[in-house]
């Protein structure tokens, strides 16, 4: 793995995150102006809550973890000699590694999008 | 998940030559065996792949692997390639004259198995060519997912 941040971590940092971007969403555009991007409203969006980013984030963690779980029933099983194919394993692996490398990138945007809101002049 | 599809595809393709190199192991070390647990001598074993999206075999399939077993542990519907059955080769045995030989008939001829080691060598490097394609494919995948992921760096 090449990064130490244990998911439960990320979900914290992504969190915190969240929660200041929410109070950015109570500003209204004046009157007059059109709003550079539209967030849509409940109504607007047939009653349905609109999924919110740290859910997907969190669906997204969760299967990281489970890939990355999967992986090392697998290599358990072949280190205890039970009929699992060695491809196999290296595929469980290569999975797990990919899905962790996607989550740190969108872990890295996240926190950079922030940081860059966090220096804007007020 | 569609974003490992290729690398499925890839890993099923390895798991069914895997398999056929167990039986073309099977088939050389059997190649002179007399004596099989239903009687006479040692049938060349072949696999029967089948598209993974492919029908299931009719019941009265010969030999194989049933759902469950491990070559069908993974569920993928869409694509790949599975092995539905374990065939024997039909064509006729070969006959020694050795009447030495303890499985010897009354005119003293031998049936050996319907094995040709050549064949079987020829095969074996079929099968491994088709299992580094295949990891060529995985590899490929793979490294395109990491190029795509430094996309955003």
């Amino acid at each position: 793995m090449q990064e130490q941040t244990e998911p439960h971590q990320m979900v914290r940092t992504f969190l915190h995150v969240s929660a200041m971007t929410d109070s950015m969403r109570i500003v209204n555009p004046l009157p007059g102006t059109i709003p550079m991007f539209k967030v849509p409203s409940i109504e607007e969006a047939g009653g349905k809550i609109p999924v919110e980013f740290a859910e997907l984030l969190a669906k997204g963690i969760n299967s990281v973890n489970d890939l990355t779980k999967a992986s090392e029933k697998l290599t358990v099983d072949l280190a205890l000699g039970k009929p699992v194919e060695l491809h196999q394993v290296m595929l469980a692996s290569t999975k797990a590694s990919i899905a962790l490398e996607l989550l740190i990138e969108i872990r890295n945007k996240v926190l950079e999008a922030y940081q860059e809101i966090s220096r804007m002049p007020v | 998940m569609a974003l490992y599809t290729s690398l499925d595809i890839a890993a099923s393709g390895m798991t069914a030559q895997r398999l056929r190199m167990d039986l073309i192991a099977n088939n050389i070390a059997n190649a002179s065996t007399t004596r099989t647990p239903e009687g006479g001598p040692f049938r060349r074993h072949l696999a029967v792949f089948a598209a993974r999206n492919a029908p299931p075999p009719p019941p009265g399939f010969p030999p194989g692997f049933t759902a469950g077993s491990r070559w069908h542990d993974d569920p993928m519907p869409y694509a790949g390639v599975r092995v539905v059955g374990i065939t024997q080769d039909s064509t006729p045995f070969n006959i020694v004259h050795d009447p030495g030989h303890p499985d010897a008939d009354a005119n003293g001829d031998v049936l050996y198995p319907n094995v040709n080691p050549i064949i079987e060598m020829v095969d074996l490097i079929e099968s491994q060519r088709s299992f580094e394609s295949n990891m060529s494919v995985f590899e490929t995948t793979k490294q395109l997912l990491m190029r795509t992921l430094a996309i955003g760096r």
